[in-house]
């Protein structure tokens, strides 16, 4: 194994992990299938590493791949995945009692976002993550036109879910 | 939704974190899970295998085989794959150990090829000894008519030129039966996991051989 690339890997990953564990909390509802996607996601970032020629950010290049690898996985399980309920995500909360109403509200948000569709779910994270609709279309594949369109829907549906 | 983008910014996320250590762990988790895979099948099988054993008449079989001579070699035939069973397990669990500490490509290719070598082993191993022990047993029973009536507990009256032939068609259909099943179902087992390890083989091997390399 080159230890270069792998080391240049490891660098960009660690320093972008957040990505990963952002998706892994808005596609799954438990600790266990948190791991196992992040596994995943890591797996498959790995292998495609030695085609990533750096033409798109780190960043772009990994949502998109972790994005793939969620949206593949969730459709596989999507007739087994249950509704999820608000103590679900108390496992991916710090122990330490620093902010309870900042918790409750990513908590909150968090319930929301995983009632959304797979390709909601996907456009609400980049939404939130503040990315600029070109790069929203380039990593989920469409047009920036049809990226806006599919944002604001996004957007709307989030809306309904929070203030029903 | 500004707000909304405010608290999303502010999540903590410290509790997720993982270090290098733990990502290079994962990225060749693949390998190691199909391996740890191997090892829990093949003990679910030797204990499932054997769980006639508990609910059945040791002596009265043992008496059965008496009859037409084939207890010595029942015997010996069950010591050996016992043993055989037992060093294939002991051989899935050292793979698995292999596989999980192992840091190089390489190293990893060369445990993936092996863990692949030895599940095909088993096998072949498996099915040949069954189709063997039987068509033994078989040429045994059907070679000599009183073993026929011994075995089958059949009354000395029975008139075997009748039923010589149907037994040994039923017979030999049952055993070709057993070892399709037991076929099907290493397809289904091993076999997937045959697979999936040969394409993480190949993954692992087109990595290794990048130019960038």
């Amino acid at each position: 194994m080159n230890p270069t690339l792998e080391q240049d890997f490891l660098e960009k990953f660690q320093a972008n992990q957040n990505i990963a564990h952002k998706i892994c909390r808005a596609y799954t509802s438990d600790e266990h299938s948190h791991k196992d996607l992040f596994q995943e996601i890591t797996v498959q970032l790995w292998r495609a590493y030695p085609k990533f020629r750096g033409e798109a950010k780190f960043s772009t290049w990994m949502y998109r791949i972790a994005l793939n690898t969620a949206i593949t996985i969730y459709r596989k399980q999507k007739r087994t995945i249950q509704t999820s309920t608000l103590d679900d995500y108390s496992f991916k909360l710090s122990d330490e009692p620093y902010d309870g109403e900042k918790e409750e509200q990513v908590k909150t948000l968090y319930k929301a976002i995983n009632q959304l569709s797979d390709i909601n779910k996907a456009i609400i994270l980049l939404y939130l993550e503040d990315k600029p609709y070109k790069e929203i279309s380039e990593i989920i594949g469409v047009t920036e036109v049809n990226a806006r369109v599919k944002v604001n829907r996004s957007k709307e549906q989030l809306r309904k879910l929070l203030n029903p | 939704m500004d707000d909304l983008k405010n608290i999303w910014s502010k999540q903590d996320l410290s509790t997720d974190q993982v270090g290098a250590i733990e990502v290079k762990k994962l990225m060749s988790k693949k390998a190691k899970s199909l391996a740890f895979w191997v090892l829990i099948i093949s003990l679910g099988e030797f204990a499932l295998s054997n769980l006639p054993l508990l609910f059945m008449d040791y002596d009265a079989a043992q008496e059965d085989y008496k009859t037409i001579g084939m207890d010595t070699f029942m015997n010996v035939i069950s010591i050996i794959t016992y043993s055989v069973s037992l060093i294939f397990i002991y051989l899935f669990y050292k793979n698995y150990r292999t596989i999980s500490i192992e840091k190089s490509v390489k190293g990893l290719l060369r445990s993936i090829v092996k863990t692949r070598k030895v599940v095909k082993m088993y096998i072949y191993y498996n099915l040949t000894t069954i189709s063997f022990v039987y068509l033994i047993f078989i040429v045994v029973l059907f070679s000599n008519k009183e073993n026929l009536i011994h075995f089958g507990h059949l009354p000395p009256t029975t008139n075997l030129d009748e039923i010589w032939l149907p037994a040994l068609v039923i017979t030999i259909v049952t055993l070709m039966l057993i070892v399709g099943l037991i076929a099907l179902f290493y397809r289904l087992t091993y076999g997937y996991i045959l697979r999936r390890l040969m394409r993480n083989y190949k993954e692992l091997n087109d990595l290794h051989k990048k130019k960038d390399y």
